[in-house]
């Protein structure tokens, strides 16, 4: 059944990809939705058979008044950009990769690479974790499980329960076990509720950069600061958002992390976006840098959205994939103030508060638009990246 | 208002809304207040909407998200601009 729903107010283009972000974790019912109607306040949704359309416009309106509650709207800012003269891009890059056997469907939102894709990964993790290392940082290794209690201290769930991927185990009883084997035999495609599972104290990690900060609580980091880079598998629910490798449930993201004093934070994030659009350069990809936000939830997300977005606290590096310009964002900059240091207690040697800072390069995206650029022969590919792809198709 | 009354009332509109980190941190008239975390998502809401009612004023978001909304004495300028402008 489509739905056409009246919101209180119209959506600002700057505001219309949180509300697509919202939308997916919105209703149950709802099977799809068409935003192209909200700069004038409105908005259409397919619902199941059977949903409540009245309980579908409560929520949409919901979500909708959240977006635009405070009425600020920052700009979109265009810090830089990089472009060429004659670029082409190639569609369907899906299909091409499953076709060539580099992209294996594993589930929704879970794919697996091989063969040039799977190396090109490889080699663009190389390229970023030498980046991160140039900027200072050391290496280290982080699980995917993450623990809830450090969540509630940074108070995540306030504003992104809505990715929350929980990991959960089996509770110690034998009953248990066997009634949930015997069920499972019963049930090829899976269950809804797991009712034999143990209270979950951990997640599956959304993002790199909180393991460090869950390490550093309550201690002080030195002089000098520090600077840490992980590559790390992240895991965000996204409803109907997912979409192939440009929107995954689980993603493989390098991190470069930096803890210290205003100053050094500012600065290895202004020297990360200048190494990153040099690389884009070298490798002949378009790209530009703009003002973005999170994807923030909580009922003030349009307070946390304008202030991160108007005031420069996060920069996404966007890569296009198709001649129309559409983009992904391929990496974000962002300035954490003490968003993170002050809840965890993180001090400077000298006793106060510290700052931080984190900067994630998402690797399935750049493939996607490296590949959407330059195509499928490895031969055509720039000769810093080819030399390490070639033998693999 | 003369441009000292503006900044004083700029002054200690940014120090309420900032509130106890102000006084710990020194906040100066020239002090980034974005750039060194004074204030939050939740004070800025809160700073421009009490600027707006004390300067019986809507500001434009292309006022609010410019460089200039960042210190005190740049944000009490574009003020003393928009008054006598």
């Amino acid at each position: 059944m489509r739905l056409e729903i009246k919101l209180e107010r119209a959506i600002a283009a700057e505001s219309i990809p949180l509300l697509r972000s919202h939308l997916a974790h919105c209703d149950p019912g709802i099977l799809s939705f068409d935003v192209s109607g909200a700069a004038s306040g409105q908005v259409t949704v397919d619902l199941e058979a059977g949903a409540s359309a009245e309980q579908a416009t409560r929520r949409v309106q919901k979500v909708a008044a959240r977006v635009v509650a405070t009425g600020l709207v920052p700009p979109t800012k265009i810090l830089e950009r990089v472009s060429f003269e004659g670029i082409t891009y190639q569609d369907d890059i899906t299909r091409r990769l499953e076709e060539a056997g580099w992209l294996l469907a594993l589930g929704r939102g879970a794919w697996g690479t091989a063969g040039a894709l799977a190396a090109l990964i490889r080699a663009f993790d190389d390229d970023f974790r030498k980046c991160a290392l140039e900027l200072g940082a050391s290496d280290a290794r982080f699980p995917s499980l993450l623990r809830t209690s450090f969540l509630n201290r940074i108070r995540y769930f306030d504003s992104f329960a809505h990715h929350t991927t929980f990991a959960i185990h089996l509770r110690p009883d034998v009953d248990a076990l066997d009634a949930f084997s015997e069920r499972m035999r019963r049930l090829p495609n899976g269950i809804d509720v797991v009712s034999e599972a143990a209270p979950s104290t951990m997640i599956l990690s959304p993002t790199v950069c909180y393991h460090l900060y869950d390490a550093l609580c309550d201690r002080s980091v030195p002089e000098r600061g520090l600077s840490v880079t992980a590559l790390g598998s992240c895991y965000r629910w996204e409803g109907s958002n997912i979409e192939d490798l440009r929107r995954l449930w689980e993603f493989s993201m390098r991190e470069l992390i930096v803890v210290g004093t205003k100053d050094l934070v500012l600065d290895v994030r202004q020297r990360a976006m200048e190494l990153t659009l040099d690389y884009c350069r070298r490798l002949g990809l378009e790209a530009w840098l703009e003002n973005a936000n999170d994807p923030f939830f909580s009922a003030d997300a349009s307070t946390k959205s304008a202030y991160q977005r108007g005031f420069g606290m996060k920069w996404e590096l966007r890569l296009p994939y198709t001649a129309s310009g559409e983009s992904l964002a391929a990496a974000s900059f962002n300035n954490m103030q003490r968003t993170f240091a002050e809840p965890c207690a993180i001090r400077l040697s000298n006793g106060e508060t510290a700052f931080s800072g984190c900067i994630g390069w998402g690797l399935e995206r750049w493939a996607y638009a490296f590949i959407a650029r330059h195509g499928m022969s490895v031969q055509d590919w720039p000769d810093e990246i080819r030399a390490r792809c070639s033998g693999e198709s | 208002m003369s441009g000292e009354d503006i900044l004083g009332t700029v002054r200690r509109i940014v120090r309420a809304a900032a509130g106890e980190k102000a006084a710990l941190d020194g906040l100066t008239d020239d002090t980034d207040m974005f750039e060194s975390a004074f204030l939050d998502s939740v004070s800025t809401v809160e700073l421009i909407a009490s600027l707006e009612k004390e300067f019986s004023i809507k500001l434009r978001d292309e006022d609010v998200f410019s460089p200039r909304f960042a210190t005190i004495r740049s944000i009490a300028e574009l003020l003393q601009e928009r008054e006598s402008g």
